[in-house]
């Protein structure tokens, strides 16, 4: 029989261990030399990192010199130092495009994130027929964007689509969707949501069955109802999902492009030109992709600003282990 | 609290590792990397190994063209043409690459950026001036000099329209113009002939008008002409006036003598003067004075819309160009026929436009592309093509291929023919078209939702167009 | 050590009585949940309805109804010229290449990648993660153009290789993925182990990887889901047919002459069927995965 003492609450190998096995060394060596261990991590990272460099990295930077280029696309770069950020910086569009692509976030996160969360908390439980929900609810991010995206648009269609048509059953009339500069943004949005929740909702699945069933069981037994078990255990032990999942989404979704590109292209007006949709129309129908380089320039610096608040907001409260 | 479930989960990881047994189960550390690196290893070479086949090059004395083009179904013609070519020039093998539209112009920018562009591909008058200001594009003439092709076969004025600076950059391998598509049925349920004469101006609208109004048909049978008609409630409408300038307010405008650009390649607009402004006034009144025409809200960034409707019964008649035959005849089982624009204040007037293919300048192969494109541009190349109904052939002498497979389908399409044959206008091509155009688009888009005076339209957009027109030309 | 679940069980034994006396409060509980459960799937699922409704129609149906108006005849040739006439067997066959390939790669080297970034200490890891994060927030729309023009360099255009390589080797996200995950797994189980012996490669296979299947399972079947929807890189890339993607497949129905709806529509559900298969199988792994490691 082998028997072995631990000690757990010891600090990671700084403890004695005995292992009382016969034939085996008392003591084994503890420690690696550090430089060792770091040469480990390297090589667990080189191939990763040979990926991101060449196929990453380089092209970046090539975008970061190109935005200081005045380029056809389709000719020979010519050098123009800063000025493409001036012309960006005083352009009302750019402003426009910024304000909407921000607006656009705003819509589209908070209610995908509440949604995606509210689904894996109910489908958390044992209610029957979980597993067909659960896969009902992915199926909408399984579809390539551009069919759906057509398939949205004649459900938007003003005077013959399935929303004003069932809104005309309860005498709604409803808005020209797509066509109207106040509800074009919000439909669009709207899409992404039906998208994405699904997809979020795994994420908050796999972080809640992370959860030992323990805390709950201690926690009402100490006589805490649903709710403040909510807020005491749920929320605090799910706070690295809820970080990886707000951080990736709002990366994703400041670079929203299909559904824009299928649904309105930019339209009406501008009223749906965000960043991302500038950025390829500047690049590949104007022939600015010296500017649409600036432009992605810009778009990177706002989400750098934006990912480093969150990680700032949630470096003192993401709970990694309830001790 | 935590120990509890970590323990448990400690206690099957130490059975892991303890049951493993001393030495034996455990994998040696140098092996365990070195499997790792092996495995990634023949990945990579796995992936390295099994190829696709890179583009151009050449092999035993053949060598490989690529042909680049966006529409699969015309590919189906292309292909029989170019296996008909591979047949005469043994020597060389064309593989033809097909993009899907959304997406063909940037893909082709892209090679063009990486130089790697197919050596022959279809070329649109929109991007042309781009392609040709950054010398993307083969200089044809000397070789059609060389080859003494007869230029003559060709329509005149699709030549003009690949000529830059005195040079020509595509033969011409098709064209198009603008017609009505009407639903017979509709027409003879309203007592209406088959159109011949009809006119239209923008006072009254003239006979043109009539029939629209006669063919809005409201939910309780009243057409627009009778009293108690209820334009809230219309059933069927009698035309469809999008915001669309090939295929709609280019032709009207040209009809009432105005114009689109003061010259090929120029610098400025002209969609504010009377004429244009009175042809888009009355296009914009078909919808809000007239009521023959659904919102704009249906059609706005949406092309499809109005062949949609005629499509599906609720609209008769609808301004398309001859490419779009084959997709509304395959998409509907109502019978539908052509007939000529109505004769505006300058008579018929349509656009005229073709496509041609284009030699990517820097193709490593520059004989064999051109001996691809003398092939594309010839009459037997056209034959194939307009037999099989697609589009009319570009040179003069074929046209009746096209008018012979539509009246197998028991389509007279001649129409079209009568108006390439009469006065057209030119496809405006400018540098900087596309930001151009998509200023005008934007701003136009309003103006037929009723949102901005017609006054106001034209004003800004001519402004926005001249100043992307400007950018553009000082290049990049 | 075994205190907390001594004690735990013990108090269980006195609440259990209390606990059986109310199950009828629990039924208003349940309508509420299945109503919000309906209506999800409801708007989850009414634009596949209508999709699959006008891939079930002829064309000159589509447009003369409303896209809710039930096809007459149903007619299967969509599908069936989709399959034969357009190829469609052999995008597949392409798309799923390509998607394990992206997958197994992005198993092997996020993993690697991620336990570097949360388990072990090295110089400069906190700013190589932050490098990899970044990358992430340049849209990929510009950066695809000197990405092509590398691998024009390498000649790599329209090949395997040139296809798969940029994403193979892991990605951000999925780095990004399981490192959080990794981080929630306590330091002493590693220490304990390292202390038994066990080297960094033996703390992997032993230690990290059995605990990780459920997130393993999420990282494969995103990954998997995002290969075989991805549209952009592939359309750039591949030239011809031998190497034409799904998504390439479905968008050349569209066209500047016109668009073929119907055989879209079937086309986009051709290639949604395998993909609903995986994720079903997949979704019950990351649930079983829980109960084999002892949660109840």
């Amino acid at each position: 029989m082998q028997e072995i003492k631990r000690d757990i609450t010891g600090t990671g190998g700084a403890g004695a261990v005995v292992i009382t096995q016969p034939g085996r060394l008392r003591e084994k060596r503890r420690f690696k030399p550090q430089t060792i261990l770091s040469l480990q991590a390297y090589a667990f990272l080189l191939p990763s990192f040979i990926g991101l460099l060449v196929f990453s990295l380089i092209p970046i930077v090539a975008v970061a010199v190109l935005s200081l280029f005045n380029w056809s696309l389709i000719g020979t770069p010519t050098f123009i130092g800063l000025k493409n950020y001036g012309v960006m910086l005083s352009s009302s569009a750019f402003w426009h495009s910024m304000l909407l692509t921000l607006y656009y976030v705003l819509l589209n996160i908070p209610m995908q994130t509440v949604f995606a969360l509210l689904l894996a908390l109910l489908l958390n439980q044992k209610i029957p027929g979980r597993g067909i929900f659960r896969t009902i609810f992915v199926v909408p991010w399984m579809a390539t964007a551009a069919a759906m995206g057509i398939v949205w648009q004649w459900i938007f269609d003003p005077q013959y689509g399935t929303l004003n048509t069932f809104l005309s059953v309860f005498h709604i009339v409803g808005p020209a969707w797509l066509s109207s500069t106040a509800w074009a943004l919000p439909s669009i949005a709207a899409v992404n949501i039906w998208q994405y929740t699904g997809y979020n909702m795994l994420f908050f699945l796999a972080g809640l069955q992370g959860i030992p069933l323990d805390f709950y069981e201690a926690a009402s037994l100490d006589g805490a109802n649903a709710a403040r078990q909510f807020f005491t255990i749920t929320l605090p032990l799910l706070t690295p999902t809820m970080f990886f999942v707000l951080v990736t989404d709002i990366i994703g979704s400041a670079q929203v492009f299909d559904t824009v590109y299928v649904m309105t292209q930019g339209g009406p007006g501008n009223a749906t030109t965000v960043l991302n949709f500038s950025i390829f129309q500047q690049a590949f129908v104007f022939f600015h992709a010296g500017y649409a380089s600036a432009l992605s320039m810009a778009l990177f610096v706002i989400l750098l600003i934006i990912t480093m608040i969150q990680v700032f907001f949630f470096s003192n409260r993401t709970v990694y282990d309830l001790s | 609290m935590k120990d509890t479930t970590w323990y448990r989960r400690l206690a099957f990881v130490e059975r892991g590792l303890v049951q493993g047994g001393a030495q034996n189960r455990y994998l040696s550390r140098p092996l365990a990397w070195l499997s790792v690196g092996v495995v990634a290893l023949m990945l990579l070479v796995a992936l390295a190994a099994c190829g696709g086949s890179s583009s151009s090059g050449s092999s035993n004395g053949v060598v490989n063209l690529t042909y680049a083009l966006w529409d699969q179904n015309e590919q189906v013609g292309y292909q029989k043409s170019i296996n008909e070519f591979m047949k005469l020039h043994p020597n060389i093998h064309v593989t033809i690459e097909q993009t899907p539209w959304a997406s063909y112009w940037q893909k082709l920018s892209t090679e063009f950026a990486a130089g790697n562009a197919p050596d022959v591909f279809w070329d649109h008058l929109a991007y042309f001036p781009s392609f040709v200001q950054e010398g993307q594009l083969m200089n044809l003439s000397p070789l059609i000099k060389q080859n003494n092709i007869d230029m003559s076969q060709y329509y005149p004025s699709l030549v003009k329209e690949w000529t830059y600076n005195g040079n020509v950059y595509g033969l011409p391998k098709d064209w198009d113009t603008i017609a009505i598509l009407y639903n017979k049925q509709m027409l003879q349920k309203a007592g209406l002939p088959v159109p011949t004469n009809w006119t239209w101006n923008p006072t009254d609208g003239g006979t043109f008008l009539q029939y629209a109004e006669k063919l809005t048909i409201d939910r309780n049978g009243k057409n627009a002409t009778q009293p108690g008609f209820d334009p809230n409630h219309i059933v069927q409408y009698g035309f469809v006036s999008e915001n669309n300038a090939q295929e709609g307010f280019w032709n009207f405008i040209a009809m009432n003598g105005g114009q689109l650009i003061d010259k090929q390649f120029g610098q400025n607009f002209e969609l504010n003067q009377p004429a244009d402004q009175q042809a888009l006034q009355f296009l914009v009144n078909l919808i809000t004075k007239y009521h023959v025409s659904p919102s704009a809200t249906e059609t706005n960034n949406n092309g499809g819309v109005a062949e949609q409707l005629l499509e599906g019964g609720k609209a008769a008649m609808v301004a398309a160009g001859d490419w779009e035959l084959t997709s509304v005849l395959q998409s509907t089982k109502l019978p539908i026929g052509v007939a000529e624009l109505p004769t505006g204040p300058n008579g018929v007037v349509s656009v005229f436009n073709g496509l041609t293919d284009a030699i990517y300048a820097r193709t490593p192969h520059p004989q064999q592309a051109w001996e691809l494109e003398q092939w594309l541009g010839s009459t037997q190349s056209e034959q194939i093509l307009g037999q099989g109904g697609y589009v009319w052939p570009g040179i003069q002498s074929d046209d009746q291929l096209f008018v012979q497979a539509w009246q197998k389908k028991g389509l007279d399409v001649t129409p079209y023919l009568k108006e390439a044959q009469g006065t057209t206008i030119l496809f405006p091509i400018t540098f900087g078209y596309n930001e151009a155009s998509t200023d005008v688009n934007n701003i136009f888009n309003q103006m037929w939702l009723g949102q901005i005076s017609v006054a106001q339209a034209t004003s800004q957009a001519d402004q926005q167009a001249d100043q992307a027109i400007q950018s553009a030309s000082a290049g990049g | 050590m075994t205190s907390v679940s001594t004690e735990l069980a013990s108090r269980k034994a006195v609440a259990t009585t209390k606990q059986a006396a109310s199950p009828l409060r629990r039924v208003p509980f349940y309508v509420i949940v299945y109503i919000i459960l309906i209506l999800g799937v409801v708007i989850s699922l009414f634009p596949y309805y209508i999709a699959f409704l006008t891939a079930l129609k002829q064309p000159s149906q589509i447009f003369s109804g409303s896209a809710w108006t039930l096809p007459n005849p149903v007619t299967f040739q969509n599908f069936i010229d989709v399959v034969e006439k357009y190829n469609f067997l052999a995008f597949i066959g392409h798309t799923l290449i390509y998607a394990v390939i992206l997958t197994i790669g992005q198993l092997i080297f996020s993993t690697m990648a991620a336990y570097a970034f949360a388990r072990m200490e090295f110089p400069f890891r906190d700013q190589i993660f932050w490098l990899y994060l970044s990358t992430l927030m340049v849209p990929a729309v510009v950066t695809l153009i000197p990405l092509f023009l590398i691998l024009k360099t390498f000649d790599l255009v329209n090949t395997w290789p040139g296809l798969v390589l940029p994403y193979v080797l892991g990605t951000p996200f999925g780095i990004f993925l399981m490192r959080q995950f990794f981080l929630t797994i306590p330091k002493d189980l590693e220490s304990a182990a390292r202390i038994d012996g066990a080297g960094t490669m033996q703390i992997m296979f032993r230690v990290i990887l059995p605990l990780s299947r459920p997130i393993m399972a999420t990282l494969a079947i995103i990954t998997f889901v995002q290969a075989w929807n991805s549209f952009l890189w592939p359309l750039i890339v591949t030239d011809t047919d031998d190497m034409r993607v799904l998504t390439v497949g479905i968008a050349a129905f569209q066209s500047n002459y016109g668009t073929q709806w119907n055989l879209m529509m079937a086309a986009t559900f051709i290639a949604l069927g395998p993909l609903l298969i995986l994720f079903f199988l997949f979704q019950q792994q990351i649930v079983r995965s829980i109960h084999l490691s002892g949660f109840k």
